[in-house]
């Protein structure tokens, strides 16, 4: 555990963009939209329900705004980061010094999946609520002083307590939804020193481009299943059940209690999904190859 | 006692290429290896098969494990310096000693927190704002307060001046050097060395060349500045290098008896890299 606790806090030293300044810069722009939103409109926030009331519906849907915004970008960077960890430190040498040390290739890597699925969906749960209750916070007091009911946006804890219980649920099941590309980013960076990008998201491109080039020549269909497939099991995450539109628009016609635990089954059905057990078998098979490639290539 | 390190017949071919062919070797607790070699001679590879980075055919043990399939149970007895400049570039050095202080089970942070305080290097400055010498001085400060039974140091001088190299050998059998702990030595600048070691082993083209310790070399190995007139005796003696020097010929024999050098001219105990250039000649030749 502490080993574990260790190579994250390395993780965590070593790309501080990611987990430090990002959240502080969307923090930052959150509270900013906040202040101009808040000066704007002001009273206007409590017509986002029909009674004139700001309750629970508007609470829940302005949290899986500010998470969605967060996760999203930390994801984004994710990217760029799975591509690159396994390679970076062979291009400037240093892995002889990490490879001096007595931990295993299997720590290493499983250390850079642990900081895309825990140490960053941790950081951004924290920053979420922080952001979230300023946010009331400041949109409440710009209400009140318009003369609104501003302060009933803390009254009610479902819309408080559960969106960010259910907030942290759907990153980590997103996490293991996503675990066959977390995989393939990595298996890509442990061969890939230079031009990973390449490889990593061009590759499956060309590759569902052409499966549609040689499709349409031999028959007469022009869809590509394996760009479908790859595509689909990215959007339709968990994570698009708490950031979908539609849902957000129950709260406020179905009430929060009815909503919240459409939603929170929503997600959570992902775990009976054959797709999410057959993606993460080949996202730890992915992984796997990437320890063993780490093992051969380190000194390359 | 148990062998540091016990090897045989190691071998790594990389296509056309054979970095280690055939190397045996045997390592006792409490010695000092220098590891001697041209470039391309296999030394690296012989240094990343010990500390378990490298998989090579043969035989090899070292603390009484496998390196490539124990790497990590190896790697807590083992301190290694590969290059002048593997620290990761974006990490203050104290982030790297605490780092260090988590996951080494034999690093003293207090003893590498004294060694540094000895030099310039501010522990809160990132790695890429130090100068080179600095960089050195931080790893050898690691390395120095990890409690390891064998120090491997692959051309950990190479690129500094001659005054941090000699104060780098200084340090090194000063503070780290006990008697009991073993060390091996990968580098070209054999004179700077050639007084620390206690055994010498050259490499070239993946083989051993020759695999001594430093006290008998003086037996096996004379330097003669052959007088003119004898000349054609010293010739006969079929001597492993002959070169002139200022305008007088000097002989470098092996296994030679001292009596008939003697008569020769003037002997001498030979530097060891006069005994490497001629046993890389005479292995090319």
């Amino acid at each position: 555990m502490s080993t574990a606790l260790t190579l994250l806090r390395r993780e965590y030293w070593e790309h501080r963009g990611r987990y430090f300044w990002l959240p502080v810069v969307i923090f930052g722009l959150f509270m900013l939209a906040s202040l101009i939103i808040g000066i704007a409109v002001g009273g206007g926030f409590t017509d986002v329900h029909p009674t004139g009331v700001a309750d629970g519906g508007g609470v829940a849907i302005l949290g899986f705004g500010i998470g969605f915004v967060f996760y999203i970008l930390f994801a984004i960077s994710s990217i760029a980061y799975l591509l690159s960890c396994l390679g970076d430190d062979r291009v400037d040498k240093s892995v002889l010094f990490w490879r001096s040390l007595p931990v295993s290739d299997t720590s290493t890597v499983l250390s850079k999946v642990g900081a895309v699925a825990l140490l960053g969906p941790a950081i951004i749960w924290i920053a979420t609520i922080v952001t979230h209750l300023l946010v009331l916070f400041a949109i409440a007091c710009l209400a009140s002083a318009r003369g609104a009911t501003g302060f009933t946006v803390f009254a009610s804890p479902l819309a408080l307590f559960g969106t960010w219980a259910l907030f942290g649920w759907a990153m980590l099941l997103t996490a293991l939804w996503w675990l066959p590309y977390i995989g393939w980013l990595l298996a890509i960076s442990s061969i890939f020193k230079k031009r990973a990008w390449l490889w990593g998201v061009l590759a499956p491109i060309i590759v569902g481009f052409a499966e549609v080039i040689l499709s349409s020549i031999f028959t007469s269909n022009t869809t590509s299943h394996f760009f479908a497939f790859i595509t689909k099991h990215l959007i339709v995450a968990p994570l698009y059940y708490w950031g979908n539109p539609s849902i957000g628009s129950a709260y406020l016609t179905a009430g929060v209690h009815q909503s919240f635990f459409t939603q929170a089954g929503a997600i959570t059905h992902f775990l009976t999904e054959p797709s999410m057990w057959i993606g993460a078998g080949i996202g730890i098979g992915l992984i796997i190859f990437a320890i063993a490639a780490r093992r051969h290539s380190a000194t390359a | 006692m148990n062998s540091i390190v016990e090897a045989s017949n190691l071998k790594k071919y990389y296509r056309k290429t054979h970095a280690l062919d055939g190397v045996s070797l045997r390592l006792e607790p409490g010695h000092i290896l220098g590891l001697i070699g041209p470039n391309g001679a296999g030394k690296t590879t012989l240094l990343r098969s010990l500390t378990g980075l490298l998989r090579v055919d043969g035989e090899l043990d070292v603390l009484g494990h496998d390196p490539w399939r124990n790497r990590v149970k190896v790697m807590r007895d083992v301190a290694f310096i590969a290059d002048t400049a593997t620290l990761p570039s974006w990490a203050r050095v104290d982030q790297l000693f605490t780092y260090l202080e988590k996951l080494h089970p034999n690093f003293s942070r207090a003893q590498a927190e004294t060694f540094l305080a000895r030099t310039s290097v501010d522990p809160k400055r990132r790695i890429k704002t130090l100068s080179k010498g600095m960089v050195v001085q931080a790893h050898l400060a690691m390395i120095m307060a990890i409690d390891a039974k064998l120090l491997i140091l692959d051309e950990p001088t190479l690129g500094l001046d001659l005054l941090f190299r000699k104060t780098f050998y200084t340090n090194l059998l000063n503070e780290y050097f006990d008697g009991e702990r073993t060390i091996v030595i990968s580098t070209h600048q054999v004179e700077e060395i050639e007084h620390i070691l206690t055994d010498v082993i050259f490499l070239d083209r993946g083989k051993v060349v020759l695999d001594t310790n430093t006290e008998s070399l003086g037996d096996h190995y004379a330097s003669v500045t052959v007088k003119p007139e004898a000349l054609e005796r010293a010739r006969a003696l079929r001597p492993l290098q002959e070169q002139t020097l200022m305008g007088h010929s000097v002989f470098l024999y092996e296994d030679t008896p001292a009596e008939k050098l003697k008569q020769l001219g003037e002997v001498r105990r030979p530097g060891l890299a006069d005994i490497f250039v001629a046993k890389m000649q005479e292995n090319r030749s």
